[in-house]
Formats: C-alpha cells, sequence, structure tokens
C-alpha cells in the first residue's frame, strides 16, 4: 500500500515553474539563431579575412610605393645631373668670354 | 659674441630671402618648342641625393655632400629661332629679385650681344648663400639659379667635372628630323 502511495505521489502532476514556458521558446530560438548565422557572418571571420587580405596587399603595395620611390630619384638625380652639367657649360663659357675680353685689352 | 650676433644679423635678411618666382619667365615658355626647366626643390634634392655616391666614387661623394646644403636648383634655358624674341625686359624681374636680396655680381662679360653674368650672395665667413646665371644670346637665354650655402671649393666643383657626364642638351632636347625634309643648317655657338 505504502509503495502505491510512493508511486503516485512521485508520478503527480506538477506545475512548472514560473516563465519555464518563455525560457524553453528562448533557448530554441538562440539554436536557431546560431545554425542560421553562417560562419562568414562572424566577426571573428571577417577580422581573419581581413588580416589575410592585408597580408596579401599591403607587400606588393610597398614594393609599388617603393619602386615609385625610387624612379622619382632616379629622376631628380637626372635633372640635377643636367642642371650642374648646364651650369658648368655656362660658367665655363663666361671664364672664356673673360679670357677672351682680357687677350683682346692685354693686345 | 658681439661679433657672432653682428655676422647673425647680417646674414638674416639673406637668409630670409623668398625663392625667386620662375612663373615670371613663363611668356617665354610660348615663345619656343626647344626649352628646358629644371625645378628642384629640397624634397627633390634630398630624393636626388640618394642616389649619388654610393658606388664609393670619390667625385659622386663629393658632390653628394654639396648637394646636401642645397635649398634649391632652378635651371631655364630657352632657345628660339629668331633674333629678338625675347627681350631684356624678360630677364629684369630676376635681376630685380638679385638686386633686392644683396646678390654680389662677380662677373659680367659681353661679347657682341652675348652677355654673361655670374652673381653670387656673400655670407660670413667665405661663403656663399647661392649663385646665379645669366646667359643671353641672340637665340638663347638660360637662367641658373642655385640657392643653399657654398663655399669657394663647390664654386670650382661646380665648374670643374664633378662626375657630371656632358649632356650635350641642344642635340638631346631638338625633335627629330623628318626624314624628308634635309636638316636644318644648325649654327653652332662655339665662343
Amino acid at each position: 500500500m505504502n509503495f502505491e502511495d510512493d508511486l503516485r505521489a512521485a508520478l503527480r502532476r506538477e506545475q512548472p515553474p514560473g516563465g519555464f514556458a518563455a525560457k524553453v521558446l528562448a533557448a530554441a530560438a538562440r539554436q536557431d539563431s546560431v545554425a542560421a548565422f553562417p560562419f562568414w557572418r562572424r566577426p571573428a571571420a571577417w577580422a581573419v579575412a581581413a588580416g589575410f587580405a592585408a597580408a596579401a596587399i599591403l607587400p606588393p603595395a610597398v614594393l609599388e610605393y617603393r619602386h615609385r620611390e625610387e624612379q622619382r630619384a632616379l629622376e631628380a638625380k637626372h635633372e640635377l645631373l643636367s642642371a650642374l652639367s648646364i651650369t658648368r657649360a655656362k660658367l665655363r663659357q663666361t671664364r672664356e668670354r673673360v679670357h677672351r675680353a682680357t687677350a683682346r685689352h692685354t693686345l | 659674441m658681439k661679433k657672432k650676433f653682428l655676422l647673425f644679423g647680417l646674414a638674416l635678411p639673406l637668409l630670409a630671402q623668398q625663392a625667386f618666382d620662375f612663373r615670371t619667365l613663363d611668356r617665354l615658355d610660348a615663345l619656343t618648342d626647344h626649352k628646358t626647366k629644371i625645378t628642384l626643390d629640397p624634397d627633390m634634392l634630398q630624393l636626388a641625393a640618394r642616389f649619388l655616391g654610393g658606388d664609393g666614387d670619390k667625385d659622386a661623394a663629393s658632390l653628394k655632400s654639396m648637394v646636401g646644403n642645397l635649398k634649391g636648383v632652378y635651371v631655364r634655358t630657352y632657345e628660339f629661332d629668331k633674333d629678338g624674341q625675347y627681350t631684356a625686359a624678360d630677364i629684369e624681374p630676376f635681376r630685380a629679385y638679385l638686386k633686392q636680396g644683396q646678390w654680389s655680381k662677380i662677373v659680367e662679360s659681353q661679347e657682341g650681344k652675348e652677355l654673361s653674368e655670374v652673381y653670387v650672395q656673400p655670407l660670413p665667413g667665405d661663403r656663399f648663400g647661392g649663385v646665379a646665371i645669366i646667359s643671353a644670346e641672340p637665340r638663347e637665354l638660360t637662367i641658373v639659379y642655385i640657392s643653399g650655402v657654398m663655399n669657394l671649393g663647390d664654386l670650382e666643383k661646380l665648374e670643374g667635372n664633378m662626375g657630371v657626364p656632358e649632356i650635350d642638351l641642344k642635340n638631346a632636347k631638338k625633335p627629330p628630323a623628318p626624314p624628308t625634309a634635309p636638316p636644318p643648317a644648325k649654327e653652332k655657338k662655339e665662343d
């Protein structure tokens, strides 16, 4: 008889705690959203992708920048040598004119 | 100490002078296709100096040290087809600028219609704040303006070789002659 009472007590209907249904629904919705959110839309995935992209793009960009700077420097050097060449030619020309003038004056 | 202040005071107006505005010569651009315009500001000079004297060449290393002190190199060369395409008035703003900046004309040489003027901007201690050249011929005008602290040795270097290759600018700047036409009789302006 006792056993039957114990069993009845164990199997009796009980009301769930307050908000139980809401908690279950929320948990289910959470699981759905995790499943529906693809890995490529997660921030961590973007960070990794950005890292790879930077690693792929930056070295060529740096090389390109260096190459352009080198080109500019070579052009500047060429212009400098041209400028100095003209300066030298004009200084020599002036010196020769002065020498000729001096020679004429002496004669 | 007083002497130092005095020297500094004398040098101050020279250092404070603004660079010549080479746009005043732009009028000449339209008169000829045969021109050389070189403008090297301090940044460009620094850039150029990076590629000088790297291979143990003494001349180039010496040139590099001189270029390191320069603030600007400006060259304008115009070759004209006819006499009288430019006038003395075209050069006058440059001369006025040199006068205003207390530059000293150290050489003036005239042979017929050919004129050469060399100016330096004296600084205390046998140094110069720059060198300027005006070379005027009936069909050719050259203006050189080099700004920056130099000494007498640097001026000699400018006239010497210094590892600077001879550049035949007249021929380098001429456009190639058309194949059918005979080459124009070029009067070589040898002095």
